[in-house]
């Protein structure tokens, strides 16, 4: 500051003070003056401006870097790796982690000529640049085949494997890292530890199909029990990896054509317990872009899916090019609310009573009168059909119309509406998954693999000494079901119905009623069953296999510094200090008994309660 | 005050002369006024024209990176074809319109040193490096702390495993040893070559291992060898039932013997996979640089830490390497290092005086030495008219891998006496070890065994081992618990079932397994240091006290004797009899190493240095690394890949006398 100071003096300060001089004089060294400051002005002021900011950041930043963290007022606080580590916890089962959507990278393999020079190269994760350089072409690239969900023709997007998959998601954001170094502190490593890294933009059983995906967690699950003296695994599934594990349960216990042929019993031998965190069991009320925002750690993501999608990117009609490719991926399909009416209530009641829903409810009537919504659960769900959307270029207005008219959809209903607006991409979800409620399990027909990711048409397996953890966030208003409006907009291309408020600053276009969860997915998902659906011996748990609910108080992401440092609560359940415990805790050998049983702070065992399922 | 006065000044009004005066006086305002002025600017460019720097290089280099990043992918490819012509096809390009595809999985397994490694739980120094490259990628580490580095690099020197409270793991994944550091590749070529005919993640494999440790701890601490036999098996089984083709390079050929020993030897020393594991399992080894018998180049790595690259740097910047760098004993650092690590020790010459040749003879004669091509006719015709040189040729004993001084190299062994320095005794320590930081094993020899050493003049491959044993006990102990250099004169005696013996191709038996196809690729046309003349130097007490006498050069610019290093053809590493011996002739038909008369090929890739710079590494290269991005080499991976037999690539390609020093090794077969 004091040179700016100084510059300034020198060009406006020095002329006021020259008109004692002669007049010459003045013009003389006001020209010399001039000339000087002209010369500062253009380009080296914008080189010392640049290089003044430059400076200053490699002197803070050498002064942070020099500064031992006690220095600065806060102690660090003991990571629980390093404290369990010296309370002589150890390594003891072997780890699977099982990433959920979106979280793991994907990259090139085969492309096609716009994509040159991009062999093995992160289509997905690290950075995201490809999306800035060329959008057109990554897009083609992300997208899979229309009428198969396979590999489109000459391309080639493949799962990166290992650690690097998961781990760090658009760099600086944590999603695994932080366990695996908790669990690396309590001595676990390469020969223990394993990433079951997978394509999820593919359905459950198309990853085995073309990259043996199942056969290699398979396999891997069977190496580390051998090679770690015969101690079964734990497994960690987060979010969608879930649903993916649980299809591969009972993948691993079919006979060969269609399973693994482990035969009954494998999972017994094993596996000792699976620790879902966050998992979306029943499904996720939630636009797909909105699980971007949270799985993938937030801010880039949301940054590039809702506000560069948003405008036109380049003239380009970006987000209809965004739908196009998500509607091609089967994945997304797996996580559309499962079981009907019964779990998610209908037009009038829901299983949920918690203040912010009624206040939403109001709001409603208060604000729109265009569409009503009734009880928690009304409107729902259009924000999944939107995110993969396909035929509204076939659709009339009329039709269109018509969807607007009938107002009110529910978690059945939903359904009707996807196999009208888009029935293209419903047939290929059909042969891959289902969201219905079993009358009887023994029926023959839930030996298709279709069935085998809905906890509620399958059973689990024969395995009494396994254990089933959920793990979850609760305390953060979750979105459970949205009130649409009829975009106003007269472009017919752009996507008729908006659900996204700032997609669209006109009018208030969005209402959402929220439910307590984690932001992403409500308790009834991630709770449900652990909760009742399995609780004990149940037709869906004929073992009577024991479950646990665990559930952990966040805040609300707030300031900055909240990032893990105060009490461990952060915005994030991967970052949140007792869940890791606890996870370390299990994988060094603690029974659910031992870590203290069920942990709750919702009222998800009343809810439980009031869902009607026959058990 | 000045411009009160002056108002004044014009205000009132004054006689001429005072005006004058006054006049004169303003000039010297304006002139001081300028100065300070003057001053005012200097002061200023001290401080903000060193921004204003910093701030011009960084908008710089900030646009050029914009640029770089705004710059399509295929641009330094064009600027390529447009200077040099255009480029052939790749292989694998070449291959897919031939309508090549996938048909056998691919496992490679990398050398020493190409494999990255990962820091899992270190020490305070170390904080922060959770999961960070120690070794591969940029180094960074190696340079912002350096003693921080050498300590978690460095094993037990008991044990030969990790340091209490230090865990070192290799990388998992391609991503392994795909890229070396950035921009030098290892196998990347390769891999990139193969995904175009279709091959991916799933049906590649990079059996990663950690280098540092001996063969069978990769085992006992990491579980290598059973993840490498559960991933073949499942990639066999995902693959339809077609057998892998193995690709190891360097040190991973004798790692992977060790394996093909260790999968079907029984459970609690071996893998339990039953004796027709192999067969089973394995379409092809394709050994690439392999070191099947060792490498002299190990022998001064071991014995004084310089080879031939080090050993000249010296003589250009003598002091500089000598010179305790930042206060550091740079070299010796590096010896403690590399001494704690097993792996090296595989590498030492195998086969003893019948291999490598004794006092007076050598299988091995090479005639050209000069950096040039044998293309050059020239260098031909001097070889051929030229009596004298033949007969200084002559005199080259290869079999002294180590002699002192250049005389002893080469005088016949008759003229010369050598003391023989095993009893002798170990004086005790040079004066002041303890002032040493660091302890190489040198500081317990004292000046008698030293003087024992040099007294002893000439080591064939026999008793290099014998001076190993002598110099550095404690790492030979280590050594000797895990690999085995001799030739076995009973393959069926029960001893050889210890797995020390397994890396060993003179002590173990190739798997039963007919069908299986062994290949040994290398480079040739490179000279490759094979015997070293060697000083004693007496310098303080903290030094190392050999060292290659640099000032040993052959008579004239052929001479193999260059700067202290006898060099004989191969591929910069690795000496065509080490690489070539094994299939030449060792396993050639059935023979005793051999017994179900596995088909063994040859296919030598004569070197041809880059065109230009813009070439890279060339796509011609015959050097130990660089050879995988040669693309014969790589043409003919993939047509095996692709299920083409040892006869479809057209049997052995040589370029060496190989067949012919063979013949001069009298083995018993």
């Amino acid at each position: 500051m004091v040179s700016i100071w100084r510059l300034k003096k020198l060009c406006f300060v020095e002329p006021v003070k020259s008109p004692s001089f002669g007049f010459e004089s003045i013009e003389v060294e006001r020209k010399v003056q001039k000339r000087q400051c002209k010369e500062w002005r253009c380009i080296d002021y914008w080189c010392w401006v640049i290089g003044y900011m430059c400076t200053t950041w490699w002197f803070l930043s050498l002064l942070y870097g020099s500064l031992p963290a006690t220095l600065l007022g806060f102690e660090a606080p003991l990571s629980p790796g390093v404290r369990l580590s010296r309370e002589g916890v150890t390594a003891l089962h072997p780890v699977v982690l099982v990433p959920g959507i979106v979280t793991g990278g994907l990259e090139l393999w085969e492309g096609r000529s716009c994509a040159e020079g991009l062999f093995r190269r992160r289509l997905w994760g690290d950075g995201f640049a490809q999306i800035i350089k060329r959008p057109l072409c990554w897009l083609e690239h992300l997208s899979l085949h229309d009428e198969t969900g396979m590999d489109p023709p000459g391309i080639r997007v493949r799962a990166v494997p290992g650690f690097v998959a998961a781990e760090n998601f658009a760099s600086g954001y944590l999603v695994w890292s932080d366990l695996v170094e908790n669990l690396a502190k309590i001595g676990y490593e390469g020969k223990n530890l394993y990433m079951a890294a997978y394509d999820w933009r593919l359905s459950f059983q198309n990853t085995e199909i073309r990259d043996q995906a199942l056969s290699r967690l398979k396999s891997s699950i069977e190496l580390m029990f051998v090679t770690n003296g015969y101690k079964k695994v734990v497994v960690v599934p987060q979010s969608m990896g879930a649903i993916y594990f649980l299809h591969f349960l009972k993948w691993v216990e079919t006979p060969p054509p269609m399973g693994g042929g482990g035969g009954q019993g494998w999972c017994d031998r094993y596996i000792k317990a699976i620790m879902n965190i966050s998992p979306a069991f029943l499904g996720v009320p939630k636009a797909v872009s909105n699980i971007f925002s949270t799985e993938g750690s937030f801010a880039f993501v949301r940054a590039v899916a809702s506000g560069i999608l948003n405008l036109d990117y380049l003239g380009r009609q970006t987000l209809e090019h965004v739908m196009r490719v998500f509607r091609t991926w089967d994945s997304i399909i797996s996580l559309l609310p499962k079981g009907g009416e019964t779990i998610w209530g209908d037009l009038d009641w829901c299983p949920e009573e918690w203040n912010n829903c009624d206040q939403a409810s109001d709001n409603t009537f208060k604000s729109s009168d265009k569409q009503k919504s009734w009880g928690c659960d009304s409107a729902n769900f259009n924000l999944s059909c939107e995110a993969v959307w396909t035929g509204y270029d076939e659709m009339s207005r009329e039709s269109i119309q018509k969807v607007a008219k009938k107002k009110a959809y529910t978690a059945k209903t939903v359904f009707d509406l996807l196999n009208f607006v888009a029935p293209k991409m419903m047939k290929r979800a059909e042969a891959h998954f289902s969201h219905g409620i079993a009358d009887n399990l023994d029926d023959p027909k839930y030996c298709h693999y279709k069935y085998w990711s809905n906890p509620l048409e399958t059973k689990l397996p024969d395995a009494p000494d396994m254990e089933i953890y959920c793990l979850y966030a609760v305390g953060i208003p979750t979105e459970r079901s949205h009130v649409h409006n009829l975009s106003p907009s007269h472009k017919y291309n752009s996507l008729p119905i908006q659900t996204d408020a700032s997609s669209d600053g006109e009018e208030e276009s969005l209402l959402q009623n929220s439910v307590d969860g984690d932001e992403s997915v409500p308790i009834v998902s991630s709770g449900f069953m652990c909760a009742k659906g399995w609780r004990r011996q149940t037709r869906f748990n004929p073992s009577g296999m024991a479950t646990y609910t665990r559930e952990y108080p966040l805040k609300q992401p707030g300031s900055l510094v909240d990032r893990s440092l105060e009490t461990g609560a952060s915005s994030n359940i991967m970052l949140n200090v007792a869940l890791i415990e606890d996870v370390l805790l299990v994988a060094a050998g603690a029974t659910g008994e031992d870590i203290g049983g069920d942990l709750i702070f919702s009222d998800i065992m009343n809810m439980s309660q009031r869902i009607n399922l026959r058990l | 005050m000045s411009f009160l006065r002056q108002r004044k000044a014009t205000a009132n009004p004054v006689p001429r002369e005072e005006e004058e005066e006054k006049e004169k006086e303003k000039e010297k305002k304006k002139v001081k006024a300028k100065s300070i002025e003057g001053e005012r600017i200097k002061r200023w460019s001290c401080v903000d024209s060193c921004c204003w720097f910093v701030g011009l290089i960084c908008s710089i280099w900030w646009f050029l990176l914009f640029l770089y990043n705004a710059m399509p992918a295929s641009f330094p490819q064009y600027v390529t074809e447009a200077i040099t012509g255009p480029l052939p096809d790749p292989p694998g390009v070449k291959l897919r319109k031939e309508g090549l595809t996938v048909k056998h999985p691919v496992v490679f397994v990398p050398g020493i040193v190409t494999g990255g490694l990962e820091l899992w739980e270190g020490r305070q120094c170390a904080e922060g490096l959770f999961r960070k490259r120690l070794w591969g990628g940029t180094f960074g580490e190696l340079y912002k702390r350096p003693l921080c580095w050498v300590e978690h690099m460095s094993l037990d020197n008991e044990t030969g495993l990790d340091r209490p409270g230090i865990r070192v793991r290799p990388v998992s994944g391609l991503v392994a040893a795909d890229y070396f550091a950035p921009g030098y590749f290892v196998w990347a070529v390769l891999i990139a070559n193969l995904a175009r005919i279709g091959y991916e993640e799933k049906n590649m494999y990079m059996a990663a291992y950690d280098w540092r440790i001996s063969f069978q701890n990769t085992e006992v601490r990491d579980r290598t060898l059973s993840r490498i036999k559960s991933n073949i098996e499942l990639m066999v089984a995902t693959n339809g039932g077609n057998k892998v083709v193995v690709i190891p390079h360097s040190m991973g050929v004798l790692y992977f013997l060790h394996f093909m020993k260790w999968v079907e030897a029984p459970a609690p020393m071996g893998g339990g996979g039953g004796s027709d594991w192999c067969a089973k399992h394995i379409k092809a080894v394709m050994n690439i640089g392999g070191p099947f018998l060792g490498v002299p180049k190990s022998v001064a790595g071991l014995f004084s830490i310089e080879a031939r690259d080090i050993a000249v740097a010296r003589t250009f910047a003598p002091g500089f390497l000598d010179k305790d760098v930042f206060g550091l004993q740079t070299l010796q650092h590096l010896m403690r290092m590399t001494r704690t690590w097993d792996s090296t020790m595989s590498m030492i010459p195998k086969g003893g005086d019948t291999i490598w040749g004794g006092l007076d003879w050598s299988p091995d004669v090479y005639y050209n030495c000069s950096a040039k091509k044998h293309k050059n006719n020239d260098t031909y015709n001097i070889f051929q008219n030229d009596k004298e040189n033949l007969g200084f040729m002559k005199n080259i004993n290869y079999g002294r891998l180590i002699s002192f001084g250049k005389e002893i190299a080469e005088l016949h062994s008759s003229k010369f006496e050598r003391l023989d320095f095993r009893g002798a005794l170990k004086g005790r320590n040079l004066a002041n070890t303890s002032s040493c930081d660091v302890w190489t094993e040198y500081h317990e020899m004292g000046v008698e065994g030293i003087k024992a050493v040099t007294d002893h003049k000439a080591y064939t491959a026999d008793s290099i081992l014998d001076l190993f044993h002598f110099v550095a006990p404690k790492m030979m102990k280590r050594g000797d618990a895990h690999f085995s250099y001799g030739i076995a004169d009973n393959l069926d005696d029960q001893k050889y079932r210890h797995y020390k013996y397994w890396s060993n191709p003179l002590e173990t038996t190739l798997p039963n397994a007919p069908d299986m196809e062994i290949y040994s690729m290398y480079g040739v046309g490179i000279p490759t240091e094979r015997a070293y003349v060697y000083k004693f130097a007496p310098q303080s007490d903290c030094h190392i006290p050999f060292q290659i006498d640099t000032s040993a050069n052959g008579g004239n610019e052929h001479s193999c004797l260059k700067d202290g290093v006898y060099s004989t053809d191969g591929d910069e590493t690795v000496p065509v009899l080490s690489a070539g011996f094994m299939c030449a002739k060792g396993w050639r038909g059935r023979t005793r190493f051999n017994p179900s008369g596995i088909r063994t090929f040859i296919r030598e890739y004569d070197h041809a240095p880059p065109a230009n710079l813009l070439e890279g590494r060339g796509t011609q290269s015959g050097a130990h690394v660089d050879i995988l991005g040669n693309f014969a080499l790589i043409e003919d991976i993939i047509r095996v890949a692709a299920g083409a037999s040892g006869e479809d690539l057209g049997g052995d390609r040589v370029h060496s006398d190989i067949f012919k020093w063979s013949e001069k090794i009298n083995l018993e077969l």
